[in-house]
């Protein structure tokens, strides 16, 4: 026997499942512009049969009892997810290199008249007005002002690269060091949200948008690193990044990272960065210096490259200012000065290749003064004879050392060196913009991908509304039904 | 594939970007006139443009101390011709002793004009073009540093015999010309007329000016071999610095169509084909339109304008 009221309890679940069904339509019309948000939907089931036994049947009847909200799902797909999160990885990388190296570039101010090779034109084609006329005093204080110039044009650009690289590792250190870093917080906050998801699912529900949270985190932190995750059926996960555990899925506390440095084991770099992983009893090093990634590495490994890169650049500079300095002294120490003295030396002694470009100086010999002033224009060694002050030939050959060759700098010239460092980081610029490019144009589509399954679309969510308007239209109807028939039922046979 | 809103605006802010960055370039291209403007913009021809403005700035160098080299020669050119003058007035000067109607009184006098002009021809010969070492056209004497006793040359003949002025020296400071190229000047002459043998230029004018106070005349016609045999000396040594200035004006000429010839070079490789850029341009222009447009078009587009709940 069927209660009287059954009629009116399915006309109450009907309401309620419509009025859910419009809520969850709401929330995800109200975060169609969030972050990271994932569509959700209503799942709608019938709720259990109600079974009345029969005397005269010996099957029972089976009447629905409504409907009901049973699980409120979330539209994703843990595989695009991935590729995302890869995807993200690589283009910041990129993006972090490019930036980088348009920075680094600037320091090589080409093809204008103010970069360094017109300075050393400048500087070797002074020797030459000063062979024509060594005995002006004119030609020998423009020799003094180029070679100034030059001094001035190495430090600027080696300067900016030491400043660049110095950022980078700043930058590099403030983003994994300490508990305030980036990847520290983030690990924290993704193992404080896995325990809070296990909680919920633990009792059954769906804690989609706790997920949501936490898949944005890891989707930040695969912009700073490479990141792999691996996720349970109770929505938890584990986070790797450069393949060693940063979070593990049942840990309410994730493993620490921290940067140091090791002896450069290669090229020239200074030093090796190496990203330590602790997890409270033993340490997995990476060392990011060595390590290559086939499909980028998020903005810390993109910093290292830009890291490497400038250095090499500044490491290429150090070695024509070095090269620069010995030769020319060389000459000029051949030759005699104003007053028939031998030449003494025009720049002053570099003792190593390292820092050269920055550290490259007149000579006191040639510059008495810290500041420059009042150079020693006597001392500037033009002749190849100590009798005669006219003799403008050392002056030539200081001239021809530019046109010539050097073991030291691949067998080529200065202003070759330079030219092929240029080019080098004008490649490396271009490399970094198309690979940029290539990397945002496969991100836009795997995100359009990521959208596509996971994105709110309005004009979804508007059908819907109207389908649950209708819903809710029509459980009100049945219940107004109800009552009608309650009331003919209750008032109309009792007079 | 499932579209959702979000997608319009991603897609949106990555197509204007797309297209704003290279129409940005298009921009700096059209607006510096330079298709490189930092090495990045094209590595591959990067060198080739570094290494011509490279030669570029020797060539200018070179045509400068050309230009320096021109200016001392035409100076000592000046100074040599200078020097003709004197030996020419000396000459007429003893010519117009020899004439027999001068007598003794009338030749001592134009003695006395003669020791001016040697005085003339010593400061001649001490032209320089400042002070100081080094400054000096002609003959360089390392001891003091100019033809000695310029200031006030005596009669006496050893005192001025060493100032001759030196055949092996007349090109001081000069320039030499060698294998196509401005080399370092004042190293060394190539004079090779060094056939002057007779008594030095001073020591002539000072055997004239003997011979005419103490009224020699028997020796007058020798006088005048030897003032005539030094001016054609001087001619000759001034027909040879004329012969440098010639070289190195065509040297110049070469280096001036040298740099046309490079410069056109070096823009066709760094500048911007205006043209095509500007084509270019207008095309990035429309691309950048249509995206704006369509998009904004598509943004308008939403269920919600068709409902009335």
């Amino acid at each position: 026997m069927i209660s009287t009221f059954f009629g009116v309890e399915i006309a109450r679940r009907a309401i309620q499942t419509a009025t859910d069904d419009i809520d969850v339509v709401g929330h995800n019309i109200a975060n169609a512009s969030t972050t990271g948000y994932t569509e959700e939907v209503a799942q709608n089931t019938a709720t259990d049969p109600y079974t009345v036994p029969m005397l005269n049947n010996p099957s029972p009847a089976q009447f629905g009892t409504g409907v009901k909200v049973s699980q409120i799902t979330r539209s994703v797909d843990p595989w695009v997810n991935g590729q995302v999160n890869t995807s993200n990885s690589d283009l910041n990388y990129w993006e972090t290199l490019n930036n980088q190296l348009q920075v680094a570039q600037s320091a090589f101010q080409e093809p204008t008249s103010i970069g360094i090779q017109s300075a050393m034109d400048n500087f070797f084609n002074s020797w030459q007005t000063l062979s024509g006329d060594p005995s002006n005093m004119g030609a020998r204080a423009t020799v003094v002002s180029d070679a100034q110039a030059l001094i001035g044009d190495f430090h600027t650009s080696a300067g900016l690269l030491g400043q660049t690289a110095g950022n980078i590792q700043t930058q590099m250190a403030a983003d994994v060091n300490g508990s305030n870093s980036v990847i520290n917080q983030m690990g924290a906050q993704i193992a404080a949200l896995n325990q809070q998801i296990a909680s919920v699912s633990a009792q059954g529900e769906q804690p989609n948008d706790l997920e949501d949270k936490r898949d944005q985190l890891i989707s930040q932190l695969s912009q700073l690193v490479p990141v792999t995750v691996k996720n349970y059926d109770n929505g938890t996960a584990d986070v790797s990044i450069y393949g060693a555990q940063l979070v593990a899925a049942s840990s309410s506390v994730a493993n620490t990272v921290s940067l140091t440095t090791v002896a450069d084991t290669g090229s020239y770099s200074g030093y090796d960065n190496v990203l330590n992983i602790y997890d409270g009893t033993s340490t997995v090093p990476v060392n990011l210096t060595t390590t290559t990634y086939s499909t980028g590495g998020g903005t810390l490994t993109g910093l290292e490259a830009a890291r490497q890169k400038t250095g090499n650049y500044l490491g290429q500079l150090d070695t024509l200012a070095y090269n620069l300095a010995q030769e020319v002294n060389t000459q000029h120490q051949a030759g005699y000065d104003y007053n028939g003295n031998p030449g003494g030396l025009f720049f002053a002694t570099l003792s190593t290749t390292t820092g050269s470009a920055a550290n490259i100086a007149l000579s006191t010999n040639i510059s008495p003064n810290a500041n420059g002033a009042n150079p020693n224009l006597d001392a500037i060694a033009a002749a190849a004879t100590t009798s005669d002050p006219r003799d403008g030939t050392n002056a030539l050959a200081m001239y021809n050392l530019q046109s010539t060759t050097y073991a030291a700098l691949n067998n080529g010239t200065f202003d070759g060196w330079y030219q092929t460092t240029t080019e080098t980081v004008g490649a490396d610029v271009q490399n970094a913009a198309q690979m940029q490019q290539t990397a945002q144009a496969t991100n836009t589509q795997l995100v359009n991908m990521q959208q596509s399954v996971s994105g709110v679309s309005t004009d979804d969510e508007m059908t819907r509304l109207v389908q649950f308007q209708y819903a809710y239209q029509a459980a009100a109807q049945f219940l107004s039904v109800q009552g009608k028939m309650l009331d003919t039922l209750i008032n109309g046979t009792l007079q | 594939m499932r579209v959702t809103t979000g997608m319009f605006y991603n897609d949106l802010l990555q197509n204007i970007q797309q297209n704003l960055e290279p129409m940005l370039n298009s921009q700096e291209e059209l607006s510096t006139g330079l298709r490189m403007n930092k090495p990045s913009d094209d590595p591959a021809d990067l060198g080739t443009v570094m290494s011509l403005s490279s030669i570029l700035a020797q060539n200018n160098s070179e045509a400068t101390a050309l230009t320096t080299r021109q200016s001392r020669l035409s100076e000592t050119d000046s100074a040599l011709g200078q020097a003709t003058t004197i030996l020419n007035r000396v000459q007429t000067l003893i010519e117009e002793a020899d004439n027999t109607t001068s007598n003794s009184s009338d030749n001592s006098d134009i003695a006395q004009e003669v020791l001016q002009l040697l005085k003339e021809m010593v400061d001649t010969a001490n032209s320089t073009r400042g002070t100081g070492p080094g400054e000096n056209f002609f003959t360089f004497d390392s001891s003091t540093n100019t033809v000695s006793n310029a200031g006030s040359p005596t009669v006496s003949a050893d005192t001025i015999s060493h100032d001759t002025v030196d055949p092996n020296a007349i090109f001081w400071n000069t320039g030499v010309v060698s294998g196509g190229t401005a080399s370092g000047a004042g190293s060394s002459s190539t004079s090779t007329t060094s056939d002057y043998t007779n008594p030095g230029v001073f020591q002539v004018i000072q055997n004239v000016y003997n011979d005419l106070s103490t009224n020699n005349t028997g020796q007058f016609t020798t006088d005048l071999t030897q003032v005539a045999d030094a001016a054609s000396w001087i001619t000759a040594q001034r027909a040879q610095v004329g012969a440098v200035e010639n070289r190195l004006t065509s040297l110049q000429t070469q280096i001036t169509n040298q740099n046309q010839n490079l410069t056109q070079l070096m823009a066709s490789f760094r500048d911007t084909d205006v043209e095509s850029a500007t084509v270019r341009f207008s095309q990035e222009q429309a691309t950048y339109q249509a995206a704006l447009a369509t998009s904004a078009k598509v943004m308008q587009i939403s269920l919600t304008n068709y409902l009335t709940v």
